[in-house]
């Protein structure tokens, strides 16, 4: 009876494009690297695959980086023969070794600029790049996991891996180069100074330990008090945020002055901390600060000591100053530099739990694929159970082709899991399901996909214009075809009613639509795309009554070409199908026409009624919830304060 | 009782992830040694008092003195710094030059000396102006979200929920950093500048004008320039980056959509086009970046060297011998090279701290504009405390627009009889709701008045009035807390006897005791979510508690489930008991209770009566009845 078309991999249709509609130019090329799968790998020989894949800029901006340096090394000691130099120029009139050294020093210094600024130039660019090549492989690599994954982690979660991880990591990559240019630049000023003087310049560094030590206590100290601080900052955010929504109960219990006492508690927390950080930093940057002149002090007068006594020359004093200042530097940010590779090294191995996920889902390479096809679905004995509880027990039904379905049953009887069964989003665990006759995970998902579409009963809609909207299946459609599909779904009408018709942006970002007016924007989605067969999941059921109908025509008209799955409690829709199946407890207890079991099955006009009550009762609840106000607060609270960041910084 | 500990415990899900564990315990630790400010009081009135206007000026005038201490601090500081660079100068010339070490010793000195003196005073004047700027931060806080509590209900619409938010946390903070670090700096680093350039000129008058003339208009320009364009590269970033982000987030929201109709290419292609221009806008600002650091560096050296050259022609013109006494020596060209170094300094700091000076002065005219704010419906001076209620209202003639122009109500006149329970019914926006509004005073009438026991509700205090009425809105607002916080909203200082009492009334100590921790629970943690319904009684027995003399109930019954209802109508009937009720319903059952029923629409009262009289007149309320009556048939 079936003869599906059958195409192997050298099949007419191997071409994914047509699988998978793309209308946009990429204007960047493709990362041309990921992380290094071996897990037993440390973190940054993980990412040096990314990193590498970008080399020539790297590598370059390093070489320039060290160049410079060494440049900038040998100014201060030049700078002392310059002074060294003044003398015997003016006394005995001859000039000429002062100004060779000028114009050494300008030509160096200009080479400095170039090269320093080329150079630090090519690292930034190298860690940018580094970021956006991590960023796609993240966001490409979302896309082939299995919905057990997204199930199990908040979208908020993925999303700060997303972001301020990478951002970590790509801190840690640019500002790592510097610091060890300048900790190289240390052993060269290190060697300069004890060349000169050896006893001076060990004794010089003495105060270095010590600085180095309180910039370690000091970070020590900061971490948990800016931490408290930006605790403190949300609980009087969360204390003004409720305030605002919940005025009117606030004021129709005169209850303002507890509320006014309950923020002056919070920001009076808010105050302790604060002043416990003024006190910290009161007494720690005053003395880092002095403690690094101390070595100068020294070095003039034991140095000054050593020129009396005729052992050094003026400029090398002078030219030793400008190093002991040099190599203080590092030493101030190396602890900083060994907290970012701490938390580097952290953010790495959040980013790397993800891209270390596999899909559950496996592909076998010897995909079918399917070119047209008719929509015979059968479940054969499918049995699913998800987080240990069993929901469909040993399923088996037929849906014909071109056949119309309402599946009927209470919350949690399976309907929706027959739908995500259907479209692989999870795999059955015994049986199997076919399509047209052939299993379909033998098919090609992206095969699969293209044949079947969902309308869910709130469709998400993303921030982008209606006619993007409706064409999210086939991006490439002509206005003509966007326009077809509206007036099919009944949403030609209002759209046009709206500021800029098809161009109106919706969304989070956007228009606000109703539910209704968001249904059936999801309807002409799934309509554009002229699926095989269509599933209907509770997709009418906040559309006004009327409007239904006037849907319901139009389907009715489109329904004959495709199969299609109704799920559905009102009796309208179910009205459509030329068939009921109907669902309880993950196994079917009665299929056939609607009036035939209304007066046959008793079971089933019980869930009908139970339908209506229990609809009524899921549409409440949208409170948010305290850890969704918590982080929508402290999102808020680290967009525009720095505070956090200044727990890591001198 | 309070609300609630505004505190996030040690256990408590922590705002900020990814603590390494040996940096939460110190954190625990800290969090010990908190205070408990529990008996912390402050007062507060309704009365909007007026002010002088709210400027940086004014703000900091009544601690002038204080201010004018630290700026005598940062002065010394500055001092201080350059005491350094000075002794360098004596310690070439008179010591080092002459072969006097003992002059060296004294220089060291003194130097150590300075350096400790500096350590001190800088400690003094950080923990000073810190304690201080968080002082005013906190009368700051306290003071604006007073003002919030006196503004009318008018004012809190959703739009302007988030704008509020900012006020309250980075408007402030932004000040905080000015008044703490800004405005100090921008002192500081002026006063560092006048001081090194005293002086260089007494070092020497022509190196300091070749400075001044030459090298600082283009390191200004050079700063200028950077600070510009990084602001305007910044601005970028923030932009894209938001994109990215916002992009991510619907691709991660709608994964459903995206895999089932094969958008996976199309959204990567996109993905990537937008991170790439992230990408070139951080391109743009690692360029200006880097360009400007090393270009600070270069133009420093380069100065130095134009110094020394030009000293080394003052020092052949004026000082051949190199005389350590003479007027211009190799000391001071030494001396003035280093300072060169810290003359560029503030030049630099200077654009940083007027952008931070730009951001605070725009909180303060914020935060001016919203302490300007007058509340649109005041209480009364002298406003009279009525006590023991009777609750007889009468809405004499009363006109209302919420814009000023189009009336919602016209010319409505009514009495309530103390005790008697009165439903408003009629199409949605005819203004019922209003009518509640005005009777809490939510708002004042645009015509007319109304009276609460013989008393105009303008001359009676908010706390009597409001602490008399119980309002249950249409959405029950839960706060942050545990039920128990929620019921003891109305009367904090309740008995654990009334709570339960109130409890009982309204019939939830089977849904109380059903949840995990009972009373303790709290009513926004997953796991633990309330249906509307059950939230709504939350709300009743909130309001029973208080025991209100009136009662209103905003469309309260609307949007409840059936198992719900029963529950409702039986919590309603020890809620009504006694006191005077206004009900604005959309339920038949709750409309049938009231004594009297008023069927509003079209801005007046076109049918009043109890609910045998309305149903004779077979005017609206018949066909809404009917309209009823069909829709209970088709749900059972």
């Amino acid at each position: 009876m079936y003869n599906p078309t059958i195409e192997g991999e050298g099949g007419e249709f191997k071409d994914e494009v047509f699988y998978e509609p793309v209308n946009i130019e990429p204007r960047f090329s493709d990362p041309k690297s990921t992380i290094d799968p071996d897990k037993t790998k440390n973190w940054f020989w993980r990412v040096l695959p990314i990193l590498m894949s970008n080399k020539w800029p790297l590598l370059g901006g390093l070489f320039l980086m060290v160049f410079t340096m060494i440049l900038g090394v040998s100014i201060p000691a030049l700078m002392g023969m310059l002074v060294d130099s003044i003398e015997p120029a003016i006394i005995n009139s001859d000039p000429k070794v002062f100004f060779q050294l000028i114009i050494l020093i300008v030509f160096l210094s200009v080479i400095r600029l170039i090269g320093g600024t080329i150079g630090s130039y090519q690292i930034g660019k190298a860690s940018n790049q580094l970021e956006a090549d991590l960023r796609s492989v993240i966001y490409n690599h979302f896309f082939t996991l299995s919905f057990s994954f997204f199930d199990k982690t908040q979208t908020g979660q993925l999303i700060s891996r997303a972001n301020s991880d990478i951002k970590t990591i790509q801190m840690f990559l640019m500002i790592a180069p510097m610091l060890m240019t300048s900790l190289l630049s240390f052993v060269f000023a290190a060697i300069y100074m004890l060349s000169v003087h050896v006893f001076l310049a060990l004794s010089s560094m003495i105060a270095i330990p010590l600085v180095f030590a309180l910039s370690v206590k000091l970070r020590q100290l900061t971490f948990p008090l800016s931490w408290l601080t930006q605790a403190r900052q949300a609980d009087v955010a969360v204390i003004v945020d409720e305030n605002i929504n919940g005025q009117r109960i606030i004021k129709s219990f005169a209850q303002e002055l507890m509320q006014v006492n309950l923020l002056a508690k919070a920001a009076k927390k808010l105050q302790w901390v604060q002043v416990r950080s003024v006190d910290v930093s009161a007494f720690y940057n005053p003395l880092i600060e002095n403690l690094s002149v101390l070595g100068s002090v020294f070095v003039w007068v034991y140095g000054g000591w050593l020129v009396i006594e005729g052992e050094l020359a003026l400029g090398s004093l002078v030219a030793f100053n400008m190093y002991l200042m040099m190599i203080q530097m590092p030493f101030r940010f190396l602890g900083w530099m060994l907290m970012l590779e701490q938390r580097a090294k952290a953010s790495a191995g959040r980013i790397f739990e993800i891209l270390d996920e596999k899909s559950e889902l496996l592909q076998d390479k010897d995909q079918v694929n399917i070119k047209h096809m008719k929509g015979h679905i059968s479940f054969k004995n499918v049995s699913f159970s998800y987080a240990d509880e069993l929901i469909l027990k040993d399923l088996s039904f037929d849906i014909e082709a071109n056949e119309t379905v309402a599946i009927v049953g209470q919350t949690g009887s399976g309907k929706s899991t027959i739908i995500r069964l259907l479209s692989r989003f999870y795999d059955c665990d015994e049986g199997g399901i076919e399509i047209d006759g052939i299993n379909i995970q033998d098919l090609s998902i992206k095969n699969l996909h293209h044949h079947i579409a969902q309308v869910l009963d709130e469709p998400f809609l993303f921030s982008v214009s209606i006619k993007d909207n409706i064409a999210y299946g086939k991006p490439d459609a002509t206005d003509e075809e966007v326009i077809q599909a509206a007036k099919a779904a009944e949403a030609h009408e209002f759209i046009q009613e709206t500021s800029d018709g098809y161009y109106t942006v919706v969304g989070e970002r956007g228009y606000t639509l109703s539910g209704g007016q968001r249904q059936r924007l999801g309807i002409a989605r799934a309509l554009l795309v002229n699926p095989s067969i269509l599933v209907l999941d509770d997709a009418t059921s906040a559309i006004d009554v009327n409007i239904e109908s006037k849907i319901h025509e139009s389907l009715t008209r489109l329904l004959n070409k495709r199969t299609t799955i109704l799920i559905a409690h009102r009796l309208s829709t179910i009205n459509l199908a030329d068939r009921v199946i109907v669902l309880d407890e993950g196994k079917i207890i009665a299929s056939g026409k609607h009036e035939e079991l209304l007066n046959s099955v008793s079971r089933y006009s019980e869930i009908l009624s139970q339908q209506a009550i229990k609809n009524d009762n899921e549409s409440q609840d949208n409170n948010e919830t305290d850890e969704q106000q918590r982080k929508r607060i402290s999102d808020l609270l680290n967009q525009d304060s720095d505070a956090f960041k200044g727990g890591f910084s001198e | 009782m309070h609300l609630k500990e505004v505190s996030v415990s040690k256990e408590a899900n922590l705002p900020f992830a990814g603590i390494p564990p040996e940096l939460s315990e110190r954190t625990n630790a800290l969090i010990d040694q908190e205070p408990d400010f529990s008996s912390l009081e402050v007062s507060f009135s309704h009365q909007y008092e007026e002010t002088k206007p709210f400027t940086l000026w004014n703000f900091l005038a009544p601690y002038k003195f204080r201010f004018i201490f630290a700026l005598i601090l940062v002065a010394l500081t500055e001092m201080l710094l350059l005491v350094g660079p000075y002794l360098v100068q004596v310690a070439i010339d008179q010591a080092i030059i002459p072969k006097q070490f003992n002059v060296l010793l004294m220089v060291a000195g003194v130097w150590v000396g300075s350096l400790c003196l500096a350590v001190v005073i800088s400690g003094i004047r950080i923990r000073f102006l810190g304690r201080l700027g968080q002082l005013l931060m906190y009368d700051l806080r306290v003071r604006v979200f007073s003002h919030l509590q006196r503004l009318s209900v008018d004012f809190f619409t959703e739009e302007k929920a988030g704008r509020l938010l900012t006020r309250m946390t980075s408007d402030i903070e932004a000040l905080s950093n000015l008044l703490q670090t800004g405005l100090v700096n921008l002192i500081a680093q002026l006063l560092a500048l006048a001081f090194i350039l005293i002086l260089l000129f007494s070092f020497n008058v022509q190196l300091t004008l070749i400075l001044l003339l030459f090298a600082s208009p283009i390191m200004l320009t050079f700063t200028i320039w950077f600070s510009r364009s990084s602001e305007k590269g910044y601005e970028v970033v923030r932009n894209k980056i938001a994109d990215v982000l916002s992009d991510l987030q619907e691709s991660l929201s709608g994964m459903r959509l995206v895999i089932s109709f094969n958008r996976m290419k199309h959204n990567m292609i996109n993905h990537r086009n937008i991170v790439g221009d992230h990408r070139n806008a951080n391109d743009y600002t690692a360029k200006i970046q880097s360009i400007y650091r090393q270009g600070t560096q270069v133009i420093t050296t380069l100065t130095s060297i134009v110094i020394f050259i030009a000293g080394f022609f003052i020092l052949r013109n004026e000082n051949p011998t190199l005389d350590p006494e003479g007027a211009f020596t190799l000391g001071t060209l030494v001396a003035f090279n280093i300072l060169v170094g810290r003359f560029f300094i503030p030049i630099n700091e200077l654009s940083g701290l007027y952008n931070e000076f730009q951001s605070g002065n725009a909180a303060v005219i914020k935060l001016k504009g919203l302490l300007e704010t007058k509340p649109s419906v005041v209480e009364k001076e002298n406003a009279i405390e009525l006590k023991n209620l009777k609750g007889e209202i009468s809405i004499n003639n009363v006109s209302f627009a919420y814009d000023g122009k189009t009336e919602i109500l016209k010319d409505l006149t009514l009495h309530i009889e103390a005790g008697k329970t009165v439903s408003f019914v009629g199409p949605t926006g005819a203004g019922k709701s209003t009518i509640a509004k005005l009777i809490s005073r939510f708002y004042d009438p645009t015509k007319g008045s109304i009276t609460l026991d013989g008393t105009d509700l303008k001359e009676i205090s908010f706390s009597s009035l409001h602490s008399q009425l119980g309002i249950v809105p249409q959405e029950p607002f839960l706060f942050h807390g545990t039920i128990r916080e929620n019921i003891l909203f109305s009367k904090p200082e309740a008995t654990e006897e009334e709570l339960l009492t109130a409890i009982k009334a309204v019939g939830i100590e089977d849904m109380i005791n059903r949840l995990p921790e009972g009373l303790d629970t709290h009513c926004h943690e997953r796991g633990s979510s309330l249906s509307s319904g059950e939230r709504q009684l939350l709300a009743l027995a909130r309001a029973f508690l208080s025991k209100p003399r009136v009662l209103i109930l905003d469309e309260a019954t609307s949007n409840i489930d059936q198992q719900s209802e029963s529950k409702i109508e039986k919590a309603l009937d020890a809620l009504l008991e006694g006191r005077t009720a206004i009900i604005i319903a959309h339920r038949l059952a709750t409309t049938m209770r009231a004594d009297i029923t008023a069927v509003i629409d079209d801005q007046k009262i076109v049918e009043i009566g109890s609910h045998e009289e309305l149903m004779e007149m077979r005017g609206l309320y018949f066909r809404m009845f009917e309209t009823w009556e069909k829709q209970k048939e088709e749900r059972s």
